[in-house]
């Protein structure tokens, strides 16, 4: 594998050549992904996700000539309408929005002086030394990247909306998007990864919350379900700072999501949320890792997973406390529903607390639809399937119900009934 | 090291003693005739286990079986997954059989052993002539326990209940032996099951007949004290249909040994309607408050519910050892079958531990549920580790698990690995898990109704295990209770 990654990457470099500093930014993510490698079901973290073949499209795919995009991407989801619509269409940013609102910036790693590639590639490499090889993996074969600021104190007045569309052609999409929230600003960020076809993705998203910074950051995947769908996001809040997040996974044959929370100033809350539905022969993994490292710091993770035909999900949700993390109060919750023999689920809730005055607790329940529910569905005239579906909805809602954007959470309402439905 | 130390000294007080000993070796394990040939140096190869199977005369089956083990040892490497610390262990360095050398190098009379342990046994509530035994000192007390087992053998024998040690069982009963050995935990299953197998040199065999409820708790006490080198025991108790039985194993003597691996084997196999209730207190030395010394203990332990309804329960209280590695577990293969764990697990100063269980569901309507208790204080580490497994074929299955930890001092860690795979749609698994400490307005409410700091700790911690501790049978609740408390000491304030 190491030697193709070389030749791949060799082969890359020569096809996209980029700014003086870019290659050295590569060649370090290379070299650290070389001594890694990628990672393999042997490692306790991927024992239940083999990635070899999302590993090996992704590869297939660097290495061949690039074509441009042949499709014209979908409309653009009617949610985006209330936003500030960003395109990434196969892993390549388009033109960026010219009539930005006060207080916001945008800028991409492909153009700009060297001053701001200094900026953006000093928080590319502190990532990389984060994951287990895809954050590398990602910055090894980077061509662009988009820098989200929010001035200090800035309360956005509307959402942004990455709209990262892939048309399945064999293009390995690496996007890299870091979000910068400044002192006491409040933002929306919402990353819709959708497509067709045959997609390889392997995104890294930062997000960074200033003192005080409120962020909502949503991500909702709705691949095609032929897709390989790779996701990290690294998330550090400063002191009194606030992230609320929200992950839909519906789509994807293969799809893992790495969630890297750090809060790192005293009294940061984090407050996660996720809802995953496997059907057919999909393979949902989601991994939360939430690292309490400063005093009176508060998280809450409520993740609801949901398997049917062949389908698995894997949840692994860690909350860390250090040491001097006092004051932490922490709470996960993970709820499944199993619909049928041939499906699978598999979770691991794990806490690993090194100090002593703490609250921390976590659930995990692995169950199907209480048959007195269907049955009282049934009395009021609905069908099984109707009844089933209904309940399976509201399982979600809890999740769902938190998306403060009404078309956003109309959107991603509508897309889990639809996946019900149709599977 | 090679030598006993009586043959160095063969004349006047010191063979007074090795005659003592002598026949207390003798009178523990009536098959053992001749001393000397008790320790074998120290290294492993295949002439050591040779050695000790013709020792202790065994059949060539377990012989071959014995050697099987061995060579696929060889083939591993230690495992190095649990959170432990630990500095790597020298298998050529340890003697693979030196049961009663360490008995002359110890204390001579109760005078001369460390008053802190002393201390430890008055809290313990142990009688003083088992004071000295546990403390090790060659004493007449060691008969009273002999002569006690010898009168149950007999009460047991009339119920057709088979209790002996392990050795005497190969040879009475190798059918049995040969039938289940290895069924539960093979030698294949990890590094030091293999291990075990290789060189197990003691333990408990136990057979319960057809329909037949055990007359008494089995204990295996004093064996394991007096053994006190007993690093590799294999236990194997088989309950056939309809049969009940209940065991002690008390590791409940704090020993002053330097670090030392114990490596222990337990089987289990309750078969159609058969309940096994296993009980452990462990207490082995945990090493100094400087984390020196203490044992490491390895232990693999598991039972087979290899037939419909069958039921086997752990409990365990987890208190000594400087590292614990220990998940009993239950693969629940009949039909409304139901494993059990309850556990309290206390760590201090620097020990650390990594326990926990395994539910394997194959069977439909299996249960199972885990409650497990941890505690830990000082700088110690603790993690529960856990795995519940539904089978496609385990329909109607239902887990309970709750792990709750409590910390006493910021230095310690606390942690939770629970894993939970589930292929049955039927099945139902439930997990949670909490992490506090003593909290400050329950320690007020204590002391302000005239409790000290200490009773007030002793009474919340004994709160929070209540429920592990209700499992266990009377003697051992009482005892478990004082160990905690001693275990503790010093925890807070």
């Amino acid at each position: 594998m190491t030697s193709a990654i070389q030749t791949t990457h060799a082969k890359f470099v020569a096809s996209h050549p980029a700014a003086t500093w870019l290659p050295r930014l590569r060649s370090v993510a290379l070299e650290s992904l070389e001594r890694h490698g990628f990672p393999t079901v042997a490692l306790e973290d991927y024992r239940y996700t083999n990635l070899k073949p999302a590993a090996e499209r992704a590869i297939d795919y660097l290495g061949r000539s690039e074509q441009p995009p042949q499709t014209q991407p979908e409309a653009a989801p009617a949610a985006a309408a209330d936003a500030l619509r960003i395109e990434v269409v196969n892993g390549r940013l388009q033109r960026l929005p010219e009539d930005l609102p006060a207080g916001l910036t945008l800028r991409r790693l492909s153009a700009g002086d060297k001053a701001q590639h200094d900026l953006i590639a000093a928080q590319i490499n502190e990532a990389g030394q984060r994951g287990a090889g895809l954050v590398e993996f990602n910055a090894a074969f980077l061509t662009d990247a988009l820098q989200i600021d929010v001035a200090p104190g800035v309360t956005l007045p509307t959402p942004l909306y990455l709209d990262l569309w892939s048309d399945g052609q064999p293009i390995s999409n690496l996007p890299r998007v870091l979000v910068r929230c400044g002192d006491g600003s409040n933002a929306t960020v919402i990353e819709h990864f959708r497509g067709t076809g045959a997609g390889s993705t392997n995104s890294v998203t930062q997000l960074a919350c200033g003192t005080g910074a409120q962020l909502e950051y949503v991500k909702l995947q709705t691949e095609s379900t032929d897709a390989h769908h790779l996701a990290t996001q690294i998330a550090t809040l400063a002191a009194g700072s606030c992230l609320n997040a929200t992950y839909i996974d519906l789509g994807s044959a293969l799809a893992r999501n790495d969630l890297h929370c750090d809060l790192a100033g005293a009294g940061a809350s984090a407050s996660l949320r996720g809802a995953y539905l496997a059907a057919d022969a999909q393979h949902l993994d989601a991994h939360i890792w939430i690292n309490h490292r400063a005093p009176h710091t508060q998280s809450r993770a409520t993740h609801r997973g949901i398997a049917k035909d062949r389908g698995r999900i894997v949840f692994d949700g860690k909350i860390t406390v250090a040491s001097g993390a006092d004051g932490t109060d922490a709470a996960l919750q993970n709820r499944n529903l199993l619909l049928n023999d041939g499906a699978e689920i598999d979770t691991k809730p794990e806490l690993e607390i090194y100090a002593d005055d703490v609250k921390c607790s976590h659930g995990a329940t692995t169950g199907q639809l209480d048959p007195m529910s269907v049955f009282y569905l049934r009395s009021r005239g609905l069908t099984d399937v109707q009844a089933r579906q209904m309940l399976i909805g509201a399982f979600t809602r809890k999740i769902t119900g938190h998306i403060g954007m009404p078309t956003l959470r109309q959107l991603v309402e509508s897309s889990i009934d639809d996946r019900i439905s149709e599977s | 090291m090679s030598q006993p130390d009586q043959l160095q000294h063969p004349q006047g007080e010191q063979s007074n003693k090795d005659m003592r000993a002598l026949v207390e070796r003798e009178y523990k394990h009536g098959f053992f005739t001749e001393i000397e040939s008790d320790t074998v140096p120290p290294g492993l190869n295949e002439d050591v286990i040779r050695m000790i199977s013709e020792k202790k005369g065994e059949p060539d089956f377990l012989l071959q079986w014995r050697l099987k083990a061995y060579r696929y040892w060889q083939t591993l490497k230690t495992p190095d997954w649990a959170k432990l610390n630990l500095t790597p262990i020298d298998y050529q360095s340890i003697s693979y059989y030196s049961a009663p050398k360490r008995r002359t190098d110890g204390p001579k009379s109760l005078d001369e052993v460390d008053p802190k342990l002393l201390e430890t046994y008055e809290k313990l509530g142990i009688p003083l002539h088992e004071r000295a035994a546990l403390a090790g000192v060659a004493v007449d007390a060691v008969f009273d326990s002999v002569s006690v087992t010898t009168t149950f053998k007999d009460k047991l024998a009339d119920a057709g209940v088979i209790f002996s040690s392990f050795s005497e069982a190969a040879r009475e009963h190798p059918e049995l032996v040969e039938q289940y050995l290895g069924t539960v935990v093979p030698y294949r299953d990890n590094f030091f099951a293999a291990l075990n197998s290789a060189v197990f040199t003691d333990g408990s065999f136990v057979y319960i007949p057809k329909g037949v409820r055990c007359p008494m708790e089995l204990s295996t006490y004093f064996r394991i004290n007096e053994a006190k080198t007993g690093q590799f025991e294999r236990t194997l108790i088989v309950a056939d249909e309809g049969s009940h039985v209940s065991y002690l194993e008390g590791c409940t003597a704090p020993m002053r040994d330097e670090n030392q691996l114990h490596a222990a084997v337990v089987e289990l196999v309750a078969l159609r309607d058969a309940q096994i209730k296993y009980s452990t207190v462990q207490n082995w030395y945990p090493g100094d408050e400087e984390g020196r010394g203490g044992i490491y203990n390895f232990v693999t332990k598991r039972g087979d519910c290899r037939e419909d309804n069958a039921k086997i329960s752990w409990t365990q209280v987890e208190a000594g050892s400087a590292i614990t590695w220990k998940y009993p577990s239950c693969v629940l293969r009949g039909a409304n079958t139901v494993g059990e764990f309850y556990s309290v697990a206390v760590t201090n100063n620097l020990q650390q531990a990594d326990t926990g269980t395994k539910m394997i569901h194959i069977g439909p309507n299996s249960r199972s549920t885990i409650v497990s208790k941890g505690i830990s204080a000082g700088r110690a580490q603790q993690s529960y580790r856990g795995l519940v497994k539904m089978m496609p074929s385990a329909a109607q299955a239902r887990n309970y698990t709750q792990c709750d930890s409590l910390l006493m001092g910021n230095q310690c860690g606390a942690h939770t690995f629970p894993y939970m795979e589930i292929k049955n749609a039927s099945a139902i698994v439930e997990h949670e898990a909490t992490t506090s400490k003593i909290g400050d307005d329950q320690l007020f409410y204590c002391r302000q109704r005239g409790l000290s700091e200490e009773d007030a700790v002793n009474m919340i911690v004994n709160g929070f295990c209540k429920e592990v501790f209700r499992e266990l049978p009377m003697e051992f609740a009482v005892e478990a209770q004082n160990l905690l408390n001693v275990s503790l000491e010093g925890a807070v304030g």
